[in-house]
């Protein structure tokens, strides 16, 4: 394989972040090839998905990941003897490129969860049969995709212009380069003919451009290095100049990947660092004022307030940042959606609406299991067989509609399909059966969704049960809890079914410790801890009622999260204490059991009758249960003030370290 | 200094390979994601050395290439090829149209390395 692997290491995040646009690219153009199956492949669309294929190969190669460079590698192949013969491509052939494509993600998405690589045997063997049946065997070709230009594309109706763009340093600086200029001429045009040529020592440019009817070039461009004129087409018979003429891609729809950033986001948090920085000098100049700083007070209270302020934009502006268009996932169920259509026998139109709705990166990995199955459920239970939607009155082809919509702070996916609805009687028969039900009892609409999410319910053994969503609405309910979302469901007999799901536009997901404390489990975020100890319950001191217990050379007053929060006093012989705070000034929190580390989302906790001090949000543990998450700064806070309320400040006086033993677990930060 | 020009249209690739190059030393990086970039950034800049990848969105890399090898101004530049193994048939092609090296990925780092500076050594200083 290669001697580097290890070396690389350091780039799998940028890996698998260019992985996902690679798969994005590939999955487009399968579909588009597919969507005109009948024609010979788009050599446009050949080249784009021949490129993120050779790309992900690339990639894969240097990261040593064998199983994702083999499937990309045998796909290339395959595409590139396909590309000889000029022919439209077989269906069987297509589906091999599916699977494969496919393969290509599990094996990727394998290595990022660090588990085994799925095996690529049987997927490269139908891969490799669809490619020789495809095509006859020819000598390998100098000729690489990418070199075989597309001349008659710039004949259709308007103008062709020719451009020239002569490049400089100063251009170069302003940010007018040949990538700008070619941007610029793209959004005008399709660029059909690109070429480089010396004047001299000069570098010039030559675009043609064949521009739409009513289009023209903006005046302004003359300042920047640009000239250009009507011209005739460059003659297609005398393609082979040394400089080449060179085909230019449709610009691909925008690829969704955490790298790419709108510039006017970054401005917006730049400008905020900016008033950050202006806070904090500020701060410093009241803080070296003369005399008692009792005095500037009210300064720093407002200056403190500013900052918070700021900083709260600033973690905005940095939200904005990762907002990502939903259309990405939509196309990925599109792919998906292919299968479970082709399964079925039946006929589907997929509608999307509101793919441009953006939503944070992180919520969109998230929804596509969720999302999936409502779209497997859908095609198989949903939408009933063509003869039985004829006999309905409906036309044979049934409809799926993928809705996305922002408002507010939160965004809205409907999946609705005009399929045979949900027999609700059927379900309540189902459910009574199963015992979620009890016998007599029927069910309201807003029961029907809890009797199809419980997990355990099935109508799998009833295969005739066209109305049955049961099969995973367990996997996804959960999945909407912990994304602090809610689901619900439409259903009318005989018209379809929409379920909707309504999540938060942005989340903040963190690394918590679970602990146990009173009998509740609750979720201290990990940043916040610097130590654990463990420790005796024996050797906590009280002192005018406070508690400490020793640590390092001194002491470390500790608060009882169970007496803080009033969830009794019992506690057991082993206790464990997390320290939190500041070098200076640290704390130690009391807890019962220490429960492992989690990934959690985080619900803010809004509403002001239920926001309790120390209780940052909440979070879903996905079975269900909802643990609180410790805002430890403002624990503190309020700690500290009960403290001094209490007359007890900590003793200055270094305790014996010999009075009580306490065991480091681990330092956590 | 010496500077390279690093031509490829993965930007982790880039990453990559630039990291693998630090170890040399005093040499510093230029980056082009496409053809006509490359030979834009090599009118505009001065640049010691290229490593060229091939298979590029706009103008091939071999299109590159045949550009340095044919004006004068760029005519003695050493250019390393450097493209994703199993396009063996551009081996001949690419040191047909003058490649100084042809390397393929995936590369170690260590012997990417020695062979850009075995290059660097046998120009004259800049």
């Amino acid at each position: 394989m290669t001697g580097g692997g290890a070396f690389f290491d350091q780039f799998i995040e940028d890996y698998f972040a260019e992985c996902d646009e690679h798969l994005a690219t590939a999955r487009r153009a399968l579909l588009a090839l597919e969507g005109n199956a009948a024609t010979p492949p788009a050599p446009d669309i050949l080249r784009e998905l021949f490129r993120s294929l050779h790309t992900l190969k690339g990639l894969s190669g240097m990261v040593g990941d064998g199983c994702a460079e083999r499937v990309a590698h045998a796909l290339e192949e395959g595409l590139r003897s396909s590309e000889r013969t000029g022919t439209p491509l077989a269906p069987r052939f297509l589906d091999a490129f599916f699977a494969g494509v496919e393969l290509l993600e599990r094996c990727i998405a394998a290595r990022r969860a660090g588990g085994s690589s799925p095996d690529p045997t049987a997927v490269l063997d139908r891969l490799s049969a669809a490619v020789r049946r495809e095509s006859d065997p020819l000598p390998p070709d100098v000729t690489v995709p990418g070199l075989a230009p597309d001349v008659e594309a710039g004949t259709a109706d308007g103008d062709v212009y020719h451009f020239e763009f002569a490049p400089s340093t100063d251009l170069a600086a302003r940010g007018v380069s040949v990538d700008a200029v070619r941007a610029r001429l793209r959004a005008l045009g399709e660029i059909f003919n690109a070429r480089p040529r010396m004047e001299g020592q000069r570098l010039v440019f030559d675009f043609w451009v064949s521009v739409p009817a009513g289009h023209a070039p903006d005046p302004a461009w003359a300042a920047d290095g640009l000239r250009w004129s009507r011209a005739q087409l460059p003659s297609p018979a005398s393609p082979a100049s040394p400089a080449s003429l060179v085909a230019e891609p449709q610009p691909a729809a925008p690829g969704s990947s955490v790298a790419r950033v709108e510039l006017s986001r970054l401005d917006a948090v730049m400008r905020l660092v900016g008033d950050l920085v202006v806070s904090r000098s500020l701060l410093d100049s009241l803080l070296n004022s003369p005399g008692d700083l009792a005095a500037v007070r009210d300064a720093l209270d407002e200056t403190s307030a500013a900052m918070e302020r700021q900083i709260r934009q600033l973690r905005e502006s940095v939200m904005r940042i990762r907002l990502v268009p939903v259309g990405e996932v939509f196309e990925r169920l599109r792919f998906a959606a292919r299968d479970a259509i082709r399964e079925s026998g039946k006929q589907v139109a997929l509608v999307f609406h509101g793919q441009n709705t953006e939503i944070d990166k992180l919520v969109v990995d998230r929804m596509l299991e969720p999302l999936l199955h409502l779209v497997r459920n859908a095609v198989t239970h949903g939408i009933e067989r063509p003869e039985e939607r004829l006999a309905k009155g409906k036309p044979a082809q049934g409809t799926l509609t993928l809705r996305a919509a922002a408002s507010g702070d939160r965004i809205r996916v409907d999946v609705e399909d005009d399929g045979a609805g949900i027999d609700v009687e059927r379900v309540a028969r189902r459910a009574r059966a199963q015992g979620l039900l009890r016998p007599g009892d029927s069910l309201t609409a807003d029961e029907l969704l809890g009797v199809l999410c419980a997990p355990g319910f099935s109508t799998r053994d009833e295969a005739d049960l066209t109305s049955g969503r049961g099969v995973g609405m367990d996997v996804v309910a959960a999945a909407v809890r912990m994304l602090a979302g809610e689901l619900s469901l439409e259903t009318t007999p005989g018209r379809g079914t929409r379920f909707v799901i309504e999540l938060p536009l942005t989340l903040m997901i963190l690394d918590a410790l679970l602990v146990q404390v009173g009998g509740q489990q609750m979720a201290v975020p990990q940043p916040a801890l610097r130590e654990i100890l463990q420790l005796d319950a024996s050797t906590i001191v009280s002192f005018e009622n406070n508690e400490i217990v020793s640590y390092r050379d001194g002491v470390l007053p500790v608060v009882s999260l169970s007496r803080f929060f009033a969830l009794g006093t019992a506690r057991p012989a082993s206790v464990y204490v997390l320290v939190v705070g500041s070098e200076s000034a640290p704390m130690g929190l009391l807890v019962d059991r220490l429960l492992g580390l989690r990934e959690i989302v985080v619900h803010p906790v809004n509403d002001p009758l239920v926001a309790v001090p120390g209780v940052g949000g909440a979070t879903e543990l996905g079975d269900g249960r909802v643990s609180l998450i410790l805002d430890t700064a403002a624990l503190l806070r309020v700690a500290h003030e009960q403290r001094v309320r209490r007359g007890a400040a900590v003793p200055s006086e270094p305790w014996s370290a010999a009075a009580t033993r306490s065991r480091a677990i681990s330092p956590v930060s | 200094m010496r500077i390279i020009l690093i031509v490829d249209d993965s930007p982790t690739m880039r990453r990559m390979i630039m990291a693998s190059l630090r170890g040399l030393g005093d040499v510093g990086f230029d980056q082009a994601g496409s053809g006509l970039e490359a030979i834009e950034r090599l009118a505009l800049a001065h640049v010691d050395l290229v490593v060229l990848d091939l298979n590029m969105p706009d103008v091939h890399g071999l299109e590159v290439l045949r550009f340095v090898r044919g004006h004068e101004r760029f005519n003695a530049l050493p250019v390393v090829v450097l493209t994703t193994r199993g396009d063996d048939e551009s081996r001949e092609a690419a040191l047909r149209e003058g490649a100084s090296r042809y390397l393929t990925k995936p590369f170690v780092p260590l012997a990417l390395g020695s062979e850009i500076r075995e290059l660097l050594d046998a120009g004259q200083p800049s």
